[in-house]
């Protein structure tokens, strides 16, 4: 941190390390989780020590990019806390404020320069030492799925269900589908329950063969993942760990048989960034199976859930811009997955009558904001109101206005035909929101800042799984009698989930500052990793934009089974540097 | 074990950062002030950096003690949060609390390595020619400030329901008692009848005390500062100590406070500050520094009870200490203290001034009786009835409350059987015995309770007042709607509220600071270490025998004299 007016280093040392207490100081009484605050100021103190004891000149434009990020993340952490701040303009707030977005971006600033600096820490010969690469990748899937196994039959038999995965039951069970819920994840599931009704006629069985495909695809992927670090050299200790991490946490155990889009999204993600990065660094002696995997796991993506296909756009526009014509093999992939994309989520939609998807989907972030207004009784002028009052129950709006999840504005204050009034007059509805936004910043900010907070701050209490059946609506019930497997997984989630310490790891926020900083601190060191994990900061700025609900764990899970490959390959690299 | 860590530096180095991570981590649900916590862990991870970068090596006999003190530390900040770890038993919570010691020892353990390799710093500061100058300046703008505040914001100043009761002694029928201690109510008293005769104004009367103790104050802070420039501590040192005695709320408050606490705390700092001066010759009129040191002997010794006992006790350890060095002082203390009891109990009896009860001194032992009361336990027929001798029982459970004994106290404990209990001593001593030894943890908890303000961290409890405690005697508030008085109101709440300014008033943490230097000079062989005997007596007295579980005002004489204890440890004149 180059700060000309303190030319002592000490006296630098001191100073920074105070704001980064006052930080810490000031966000005691957060609703998130203290842990990660604690986390990143402890590492941010390390890297401040280490920084002014071996300095590095860094470019204008990284230097610039450093203070940029790091100012958004003191700006993330006091405005994500702003009722500690509250009233905003009171002389002890504005210190209290001030001091915070200090100490914050001490915080960021000495981690990212620390990154910049020591990153990569070890570059390896690839094929010297790790040669067993196949054997490792069936070692590490077949031990996975043990895992995942056992836990389905001793503790989760057949299946767990939410009440998404309902609504995709009852349109199997009726012929009648729609988008809503994607359609081919839909018949995946039709698919893999066909395969069980050969065996039986039971649907316990056959949702107990869904659970056994999913938990042997999510197997593959994280061993894909794993053998893959393997391969670039990473530390054992480092495998073991994420290993553990893949196999042991309760969130992957309970993903991997509960029937939702977001787990197979989950591998589909992984399994499409690991492939790319094992292209970019050339792993693997056949390059035409990084290429399969990359092709399919990208149709995956694309088609799982209704933001992939999006997403990957970007993503492919991104490769574009920054690989060339080198790799003119991987873009044609991507050009082909993305057409087969296109055609799977819209016209063979069509042609199949699938019913779209809603479109207030993706207009929780507006709801939310108008929401506020009303539900604070702020002045609203007459024409925003009679057209307010076409698309919702203005008296409901104000009774079930819940500032961090949509649902109740959705689902209970909307008028039945408010949704093809406001298809049919989009128009008038972006004035009025625009016009209230004018009339009303500072409501609109905080609107934003509790509807999507979980997903750019610290982390939150908020649950992260189902571990049921609703077996009177599904038909599918669980029987799980007591056995020794139960029990050692019950104590399993026990010590994992239990202890402070560990929160880190159900941490929505601190996955994404993770990947960010990662996806950064590559670019900065014009390391091609930075590709793989744009698509995951992308899957993200579009939760920012529109997600329905604050902390929604399933929606992040691709960041949290892609982060460890991402900051493995951001601290280790399996080659020397070579540029974009 | 030790060998594998000793080749891994780096891996030594990262796991003590994952348990300082714990330490925090398990403490964030305490009921003391995180932030206390926080800077200790931000100070700690600076100390690991730079003890891991120097690679320092300790002789064994230091790094025993180092690993005791550091023990103790975390040992206290997980027995302060019991509460956070329980049930005791649990595989969790052993976890958390074996991940959590070995972090709060990491800390206590590298900021002492720290300090034992890093201090003490040179001050270098040429040219303290001044000392007078500075002396002057300091009084005077510490002086200046404390009136302001009692002329335009709090005027006559505030009198709590203690000032009262000495106002009420001073304006009697001359029937002294010594709850408030006599020598302090002389003290005061001058100051009441002079301003009577001079203004005819109860209210001016006050202001002319309080004035005087701002003076007194002033002079006391005045020495310190102006003995830190001597010694050459950097001038930003020497604003940040400066900055501490004038602007801390607290201080300004209590010097136009009608408390004994005040004035014993400023004798405690002109005390140590003699003392220093006389020990390390700084100054040019050494008789300068010998008054300074026998006008807070003597504070010291009768501005409160407790005094007395507790300057006895540090004359002792001194003689322990210095044996045949430095004759004249120890004769000086020998004679202060002669003095100082011929005052407190001849002199007292022959004025018939009553004596403080001696149920005072058993706060704690009250509270763990009352402890085991409140949680029902089982008790014999022979316990239950010697304890109704002296408490009224059915009351202890209901009234009983962790962290003040006063209810109890007050409302439970029968004063009239004072007598009963010194004359069955021996039976009550048995019985508080074979309780404590049926019912430990209720024991032990029923202390940690009682007296953790003194040893862990920081609490939110009241520092001060800005309230009268009582009407009479035509005392009352008046002014204070100005604009000055309204500057101080927004100052003071700009220096309390802030969750990070909460340090300077967590008595915990000055404790932790004084037993830290006290064991860095004690293990460098510097004399300094005797400037923290007298105040770690008081705390040491704290911990056996408070009736409140974090009074600030108790701990004021630790507050005022740690800059000075602090400074010297940290830095020494060049030769």
């Amino acid at each position: 941190m180059k700060i000309s007016v303190l030319k002592d280093r000490k006296l630098r040392i001191g100073v920074q390390a105070l704001f980064i207490y006052t930080w810490l100081a000031n966000l005691v009484g957060t609703d998130s989780f203290l842990t990660v605050y604690l986390l990143c100021a402890l590492t941010g103190v390390l890297c401040l020590w280490d920084n002014e004891n071996s300095r590095m000149d860094l470019a204008l434009w990284v230097r610039m990019l450093i203070w940029l990020l790091s100012g958004l993340f003191a700006l993330a952490t006091v405005v994500a806390n702003y009722p500690l701040f509250e009233p905003v303009t009171a002389l002890i707030s504005l210190f209290n404020g001030g001091c915070a977005l200090l100490g914050g971006f001490f915080v960021a600033a000495n981690i990212l320069i620390c990154a910049i600096r020591r990153l990569p820490l070890k570059e390896r010969q690839l094929t010297k030492e790790r040669k067993y690469a196949v054997p490792a990748f069936f070692l590490f899937s077949g031990a996975i799925a043990a895992v995942f196994l056992l836990y389905l039959f001793t503790t989760g038999y057949p299946v767990y269900l939410a009440h998404d995965s309902i609504v995709s039951l009852d349109q199997i069970r009726e012929g009648v589908y729609s988008n809503h819920h994607p359609y081919w994840y839909t018949r995946f599931i039709e698919l893999c329950m066909d395969l069980g009704y050969l065996f039986s006629s039971d649907v316990n069985v056959a949702a107990a063969v869904y659970s056994g495909v999913q938990c042997v695809i999510m197997a593959v992927c994280f061993g894909y993942c794993l053998v893959t670090l393997y391969q670039a050299g990473v530390p054992r200790w480092c495998i073991a760990v994420v290993f553990a991490l893949f196999a042991f946490l309760p969130y992957n155990l309970t993903y991997s048989i509960t029937m939702w889009k977001d787990t197979l999204f989950g591998g589909c993600s992984l399994a499409v960034v690991t492939a790319l990065y094992r292209i970019l660094k050339q792993i693997g002696k056949c390059r035409w199976l990084n290429f399969a995997v990359f092709a399919l796991s990208g149709v995956g993506f694309c088609v799982v859930r209704n933001n992939g296909f999006p997403v990957f756009l970007v993503w492919t526009a991104f490769l574009l811009i920054f690989l060339g014509r080198k790799h003119w093999k991987l873009l044609l992939i991507c050009l082909l997955v993305l057409i087969l994309g296109w055609f799977l989520t819209g016209p063979a939609l069509d042609m199949l009558d699938v019913e779209s998807t809603e479109m207030v989907e993706i207009l929780a972030v507006p709801f939310q904001q108008i929401a506020r207004v009303i539900a604070e009784d702020l002045p609203i002028g007459e024409e925003d109101m009679a057209f307010l009052k076409k698309v919702f129950w203005i008296d409901r709006v104000k009774e079930l206005y819940t500032p961090y999840i949509v649902d109740p504005i959705k689902f209970e204050a909307m008028r039945p035909d408010g949704e093809v009034f406001l298809k049919q007059n989009m128009g008038a509805f972006i004035r009025t929101w625009a016009r209230l936004g004018l009339q009303y910043p500072g409501e609109y900010v905080k609107a934003w800042v509790e509807e999507t907070k979980g997903y750019w701050n610290g982390g939150y209490y908020y649950w992260i799984y189902i571990r049921g059946t609703y077996p009177d609506i599904s038909g599918i019930g669980g029987f799980h009698p007591d056995n020794l497997g139960k029990d050692l997984f019950d104590a399993l989630f026990r010590y994992t989930e239990k202890p402070v310490i560990l929160e880190p790891l159900y941490s929505i926020g601190l996955q994404v500052w993770a990947i960010i900083s990662c996806c950064f601190v590559c670019f900065a060191q014009k390391r091609k990793e930075f590709l793989i994990a744009i698509p995951m900061v992308v899957l993200t700025a579009v939760l920012w934009v529109m997600t329905p609900v604050y902390a929604e764990f399933r929606y992040a899970y691709p960041m949290f089974v892609t982060c460890p490959l991402i900051l493995l390959t951001t601290v280790f690299s399996g080659s020397a540097r070579d540029d974009c | 074990m030790t060998e594998f860590l000793k080749k891994r530096p780096k891996t030594l180095a990262f796991g003590q950062l994952i348990f300082i991570y714990c330490w925090l981590s398990n403490l964030q649900k305490t009921d003391s002030r995180m932030s206390v916590y926080l800077l200790c862990a931000v100070i700690g991870v600076l100390c690991l950096c730079d003890n891991y970068r120097q690679r320092i090596s300790l002789s064994r006999r230091n790094a025993v003690w180092l690993g005791i003190f550091a023990g103790l530390f975390s040992f206290a900040t997980l027995l302060a949060n019991y509460a956070l770890f329980e049930p005791i038993a649990a595989v969790l919570s052993l976890f958390n609390g074996g991940c959590s010691f070995l972090g709060g020892f990491s800390i206590g353990y590298n900021v002492l390595l720290w300090m034992m390799h890093r201090l003490p710093l040179e001050a270098n500061a040429p040219n303290r020619l001044h000392p007078g100058r500075v002396f002057a300046l300091v009084v005077l703008s510490i002086g200046a400030i404390d009136l302001l505040y009692l002329f335009f914001a709090l005027y006559p100043g505030v009198l709590t329901r203690d000032s009262f009761s000495t106002v009420a002694q001073i304006m009697g029928d001359g029937a002294y008692n010594n709850t408030m201690p006599f020598w302090h109510t002389v003290t005061v008293q001058p100051f009441i009848r002079l301003g009577l005769k001079l203004f005819g104004d109860m209210n001016a009367a006050v202001a002319l005390f309080h004035s005087a103790q701002i003076l007194f104050m002033a002079v006391c802070f005045g020495t310190v500062v102006v003995t830190l420039y001597q010694l050459g501590l950097p001038t930003a040192a020497l604003l940040a100590v400066y900055a501490v005695y004038a602007f801390m709320p607290y201080n300004i408050v209590y010097s136009v406070t009608l408390w004994k606490d005040v004035p014993f705390s400023g004798a405690a700092v002109l005390f140590a500050v003699g003392f220093y001066r006389l020990l390390k010759n700084v100054g040019k009129y050494r008789w300068i520094n010998y008054m300074t040191f026998v006008v807070g002997a003597l504070g010291f010794s009768l501005w409160r009870t407790n005094g007395w006992y507790a300057f006895l006790v540090t004359v002792l350890v001194m003689l322990l200490i210095l044996g045949k060095k430095q004759k004249k002082l120890l004769l000086i203390m020998c004679a202060v203290l002669i003095l100082c009891w011929v005052l407190i109990n001849p002199v007292l009896d022959a004025m018939g001034v009553g004596g403080t009860n001696l149920v005072e001194a058993f706060a704690v032992p009250m509270q763990q009786v009352a402890r085991v009361v409140a949680n029902e336990r089982p008790l014999t027929g022979e316990e239950t009835a010697l304890l109704s001798e002296i408490f009224w029982l059915d009351k202890v459970g209901q009234l009983y409350d962790p962290q003040t004994v006063d209810p109890v106290k007050f409302e439970t404990f029968r004063y009239d059987k004072t007598g009963h209990i010194m004359d069955n001593l021996g039976q009550y001593l048995r019985l508080y015995l074979s309780l404590g030894a049926k019912y430990p943890e209720d024991y032990l908890k029923a202390w940690v309770e009682e007296t953790k303000g003194y040893w862990n961290g920081g609490y939110e409890f009241w520092l001060y007042t800005l309230n009268m405690g009582g009407a009479g005697y035509g005392i009352a508030r008046s002014g204070g709607d100005n604009i000055l008085a309204r500057l101080f109101a927004s100052a003071f709440r700009l220096m309390n509220e802030p969750e990070a300014m909460k340090i300077f008033s967590s008595v915990g943490l000055y404790v932790w600071g004084l037993i830290g230097c006290c064991a860095i000079n004690v293990l460098k062989r510097r004399e300094e270490f005797l400037l923290t005997i007298a105040p770690l007596v008081l705390v040491v007295g704290l911990w056996l025998g408070t009736p409140v579980f974090c009074e600030f005002r108790y701990a004021y004489p630790v507050i005022l004299t740690m800059p000075l204890i602090l400074c010297t440890t940290l830095y020494r004149t060049k030769e």
